[in-house]
């Protein structure tokens, strides 16, 4: 294998290799922190790589596993977290001053559960200060990368996330989604990012932007990791007040089922409007493979998007407000001009705005359901606009991005972005993929069906 | 879409959300103050739709559910 099949390998092809002793864990972990070493000057995807702790656990992967103690598909695979989760004695700053040197003395619950499955963390991935932007500029951490082009940016707010998993510096990261920070960024940077039903993972030790809206959720490059890595992550965690006692299921068991006879609703009223034009021709074609694979493709209207996209704004920006307002009146100066301006601008929705949200919120879910009920899962294009150039003043379109998302947000469905081809000039698009609550089984099954008829998850971005 | 000037700023955030804001509060606000003026016109028009209706629940009581 050489240094780049191995960087760009799968999760699910290492992890046979990895349980048979074929491939050291810590082998792996020295490719991957020589390939960060070798590459981070180009993408500032991390603020923090803890090689030493990396190399550590990579070393205890390596004697547990031979001494017969395999945990599972995601022992010895070396991942990145998001810097939004708390690190047990790794300083995290959640990508602010503020929190510039906040060592927690304990981890987040997604950070415990990778580590219980034996992943080895290799550090904290940059991302848009407090997660509250999608470019990840940050104006204090240095702006992130993308791998396919790196005068443009990866997404965001998990960029840092998105662009070290595109440029096979990690194999899977954690992100984080409260309008679009997952499967956005994923989109941009031509990989797999998942957003589960809100409640089906504890956030936990996660900075919050957003309560009602954060989601948790990983970015792989193929559908197959996604199911894996959220198999790790899934499940009740009563520190959560959001997190659900559901049953989990095995999210890889029918992930080969294929699509033939889904009913697969196409949302093209919203969604499909005002969309850079080879956004629209890739999501297209990508909707004639599923055809071809047997799904049944029908037109579907889910109605009153825009009010939920002004309810996830709203919601953002109120919630967001009430949780920085201690540091916005005491720091203020430990913002940046956007996030102040942005905060402080939450300040000025009135307290009746925010209820009057909550109840279109309950409508938009009501109507939501009752269009998705015939339907397996309703697709559309995951950002109605690929990345752009990183520049210090975004462009007019920006703010289309978090569009396509930020309404699965309100009503807290699942929704996965698939990589689906790239626009005339070269930029990665992706496909969304919408399913009923606690359905991401069903998902992952659709995802896989159109990733496994097409190559885009083989592309490689042109890096050295 | 015209890039509002000043002034309109002002009389947005005067409007919408009864602040009244200097030049630089108007500037600084410049990218996203529109669309939140959008957002609570939007919402503010709904009103009289909601009815009885609750608001969406975003907590759960207890241990969770099935």
């Amino acid at each position: 294998m050489t240094e780049q099949d191995l960087a760009f390998a799968s999760i699910a092809e290492l992890a046979p290799r990895l349980a048979a002793g074929e491939i050291s864990p810590v082998e792996l972990t020295e490719a991957t922190l020589a390939r960060i070493e070798r590459l981070e000057p180009q993408l500032n995807a991390y603020i923090t790589v803890t090689a030493e702790s990396a190399r550590h656990a990579a070393r205890a992967a390596e004697a547990a596993i031979q001494a017969g103690h395999y945990q599972g598909p995601l022992h010895g695979i070396p991942v990145a977290i998001k810097d939004l989760y708390a690190t047990r004695g790794v300083v995290t700053t959640f990508g602010s001053p503020l929190y510039a040197e906040w060592v927690p003395d304990f981890d987040a619950a997604a950070v415990e559960q990778l580590k219980r499955a034996g992943a080895v963390l290799l550090g904290k991935t940059n991302l848009h200060e407090l997660a509250y932007g999608s470019t990840s500029a940050n104006a204090h951490y240095g702006a992130v990368h993308n791998p396919w082009r790196l005068d443009h940016h990866p997404g965001g707010s998990s960029g840092g996330s998105s662009a070290a998993v595109a440029a096979g510096i990690a194999y899977a990261a954690m992100g984080s989604d409260t309008g679009a920070s997952i499967r956005q960024p994923a989109a941009c940077t031509g990989i797999v990012g998942i957003k589960p039903t809100f409640g089906r993972l504890s956030k936990f030790g996660a900075l919050p932007l957003a309560w009602s809206q954060d989601h948790a959720g990983p970015l792989t490059r193929t559908v197959r990791d996604a199911a894996l890595v959220l198999q790790a992550l899934a499940g009740h965690d009563p520190r959560d007040p959001n997190s659900v006692m559901r049953t989990v299921p095995d999210f890889s068991a029918g992930i080969d089922d294929g699509v033939a006879g889904l009913r697969i609703g196409v949302a093209r009223a919203f969604f499909f409007e005002n969309c850079a034009p080879g956004v629209v021709d890739a999501v297209e074609t990508a909707i004639g493979v599923l055809e071809e694979l047997g799904a049944l493709i029908e037109e579907v209207a889910l109605p009153d998007m825009d009010a939920a996209y002004t309810v996830g704004t709203v919601t953002i920006a109120v919630e967001g407000a009430a949780y920085h307002a201690a540091d916005l009146r005491e720091r203020p100066e430990l913002f940046s001009d956007e996030l102040r301006a942005g905060f402080e601008l939450g300040s000025f929705y009135s307290g009746v705005d925010y209820v009057q949200a909550q109840r279109v919120r309950r409508q938009v879910m009501q109507t939501t359901e009752r269009a998705m009920a015939p339907f397996a899962a309703v697709v559309m294009p995951t950002s109605p606009v690929p990345t752009t150039p990183i520049a210090s003043s975004p462009p007019e379109h920006a703010m289309l991005r978090p569009r396509n998302t930020m309404p699965f947000n309100v009503v807290g469905l699942p929704g996965i972005s698939v990589p689906c081809g790239f626009t005339g000039d070269g930029l990665p698009v992706g496909l969304q993929i919408v399913g009923k609550a606690f359905d991401e089984a069903g998902v992952l099954r659709i995802a896989h069906a159109y990733e496994q008829a097409t190559d885009w998850h083989h592309r490689r971005p042109p890096l050295g | 879409m015209s890039r509002p000037s000043l002034d309109d700023l002002k009389r947005m955030a005067r409007e919408v959300f009864g602040r009244e804001l200097s030049a630089a509060q108007a500037e600084a606000y410049r990218g996203r103050l529109p669309t939140m003026a959008r957002n609570a016109r939007l919402l503010r028009d709904r009103e009289r739709q909601l009815g009885t209706l609750d608001p969406a629940l975003v907590q759960r009581v207890g241990d969770g559910h099935d």
